[in-house]
């Protein structure tokens, strides 16, 4: 019996160590606190966003992000960083008509908020880019915005007195091209907005959240008449598809059609989210539609004449009155 | 007894295992290559204006006259098949050059010794991995990305040639080179594929077939005082003839 019992506890030391020693090939994933993941603070209504495996939150990765978000060192001369662009006190837009870079040099495009932008299936006015990791490298290096190199801010951040140990606590690795796209992609997927009258009403039920005015323009804009929803529908009043609306009978800049070089695709834009867009004038992809109130015009006309406008872009004989309610129930998408 | 023998049994194995489980795969290193049938063969890429050498700076003629200089020359160079003498096609899959005027020798490995008839190459990158994520690489890797971009960012893929340099415009050049020559090729159907026959083999370690690239010949029906930009969309034309004028820039040189 007592051999019997020996045998017992060796088997259990023997089980113990081995457990122990495969806990021990693990690499140490937790130095110090901030690393572990974290879940997303989604506004009520919204879907979780799909998070790649290689770039889970944590709060260091996103506190490495946000500093880089604001430091002009991504730029050649050091004079913009992403929020140059994307202000946090004008819903990450910028106000100008179009995006300006270093030198006062002009892009074609108006800066989009990237409010939200954990659920955009793709990136830019004409989705040139994949995702939110791979974008990062476009603003670095476009001779109208930062006009410098991916690699040439990676030997600056390994360079800097702070950065390398930032990134080392963040990701167990210096910076490199993987861990700066990271890290800003990392902190710009936690920038959420869904906090408007509109969500009080809609996913908190409260029924007097709008106003009468609000609530009519909300009928015009999920009704058959006006249509806006087709486009500018769902949880983030955008269905992430490109159209054209018509806004010129020739397109300057061909939008989609630039990255898939398809005639079908000229003049085509990505739709843009409605939420906050009272406090993000001027409109359109190149700005050049100063006010709601012209935009809500624009739309009632029909937009102009082109071979490939959307079959949702006719006139639509709106009232004074509705397209005040219109307008109206716009404004009560910001965020309170 | 005899079930707590086979657990311990099976116990101290499993202990043993989890230990050699740690260790890194060093199976590598006894793999030591037998020159007997494994060679060395690098690619050497030589640019030219007609038969003189591109040296940055320096200015040179097209074939109308017109007086143009280059400053920055790269490509890639991918999908590379060797092809034996009995027709056998060896891939050197994943195997990708990045080619800069500045550096002429180019190592593909180890690679079968033995005699060969011919070779193909892509000039450009695969519409697979066109389209992945280069910090993916370490920063050594071709399709890493590079201190001189070789990327587009906007529109998501790699750029297969640059070309930058300065060229006269003048309709009666005066050798004023007021212009900038400035190509960004790429995107999927920008690709090219190139066949070469031509016999070598692979003994020792120092093999290597030369390749001449001549600018003059991608230049061919292109009026440089006109179309000397292009970074490839909108409006693909002039990329599309670049990139079918490679097919006849590439040589093989004895």
């Amino acid at each position: 019996m007592i051999k019997i019992q020996v045998s017992k506890i060796f088997i259990l030391s023997v089980i113990v160590f081995w457990i122990v020693s495969i806990v021990s090939c693990r690499k140490d994933d937790a130095i110090g606190t901030g690393n572990e993941v974290l879940e997303l603070e989604v506004p009520l209504g919204f879907p979780y966003p799909s998070i790649p495996e290689d770039n889970q939150p944590t709060k260091n990765r996103i506190a490495l992000g946000k500093i880089l978000f604001f430091d002009p060192i991504l730029s050649r001369d050091s004079t913009i960083s992403c929020s140059s662009c994307h202000h946090a006190d004008k819903k990450f837009t910028d106000g100008l008509k179009v995006a300006e870079g270093i030198e006062g040099r002009k892009t074609l495009r108006n800066s989009m908020t990237i409010l939200n932008t954990a659920y955009q299936p793709n990136m830019f006015w004409d989705g040139g880019s994949p995702t939110l990791e791979t974008q990062v490298s476009a603003p670095i290096e476009a001779h109208e915005e930062m006009d410098f190199n991916v690699m040439k801010v990676v030997e600056r951040l390994n360079n800097h007195p702070l950065y390398p140990s930032l990134f080392r606590k963040a990701y167990n690795s210096g910076p490199s091209a993987f861990t700066l796209t990271r890290a800003i992609a990392n902190f710009e997927r936690t920038l959420f907005t869904g906090k408007s009258k509109y969500d009080a009403f809609q996913y908190e039920k409260k029924s007097d959240a709008l106003s009468a005015s609000e609530k009519r323009g909300m009928d015009i804009f999920f009704g058959e008449r006006a249509e806006c929803f087709h486009c500018h529908g769902g949880f983030n009043f955008t269905d992430f598809s490109f159209k054209n609306n018509g806004l010129y009978e020739v397109y300057a800049d061909s939008g989609r059609a630039r990255i898939t070089t398809l005639h079908d695709d000229v003049g085509e834009f990505k739709v843009p989210s409605l939420r906050n867009v009272a406090l993000t004038a001027p409109y359109m992809h190149d700005g050049s539609v100063a006010t709601l109130e012209d935009v809500v015009e624009h739309y009632n006309s029909g937009g102009k004449p082109n071979f490939n406008k959307s079959f949702l872009i006719r006139p639509l004989n709106l009232t004074q009155q509705e397209k005040e309610d219109l307008v109206n129930f716009m404004k009560a998408l910001s965020d309170q | 007894m005899k079930s707590i023998k086979s657990v311990l049994c099976l116990a101290v194995v499993g202990f043993i295992f989890s230990f050699s489980s740690c260790k890194k795969d060093d199976s590598d290193a006894n793999n030591i290559p037998n020159t007997d049938t494994i060679g060395e063969l690098s690619f050497n890429f030589r640019q030219f204006v007609g038969n003189d050498r591109i040296v940055y700076s320096q200015v040179y003629n097209d074939t109308s006259g017109r007086p143009f200089k280059i400053t920055n020359l790269r490509y890639y160079i991918s999908n590379i098949v060797l092809i034996k003498a009995n027709g056998l096609e060896l891939p050197l899959s994943g195997k990708v050059l990045l080619v800069d005027n500045e550096k002429e020798q180019y190592t593909l490995g180890e690679i079968p010794v033995g005699d060969y008839s011919g070779l193909r190459f892509m000039v450009g990158i695969d519409s697979a991995t066109n389209h992945l994520d280069p910090a993916l690489y370490d920063a050594s890797n071709p399709l890493s990305y590079q201190p001189v971009s070789m990327h587009w960012g906007w529109n998501f893929g790699y750029i297969f040639m640059k070309v930058e340099g300065n060229v006269d415009t003048d309709s009666v050049p005066t050798g004023n080179l007021n212009g900038i020559i400035s190509y960004d090729i790429g995107s999927d159907p920008l690709v090219r594929v190139i066949n070469f026959n031509h016999i070598f083999s692979v003994h020792g370690n120092i093999n290597t077939v030369n390749f001449k690239f001549n600018i003059l010949k991608m230049f061919s029906g292109i009026d440089l005082a006109t179309e000397s930009i292009t970074h490839t969309n909108p409006g693909r034309d002039l990329a599309d003839r670049i990139a079918s004028n490679w097919l006849l820039a590439f040589t093989i040189e004895p």
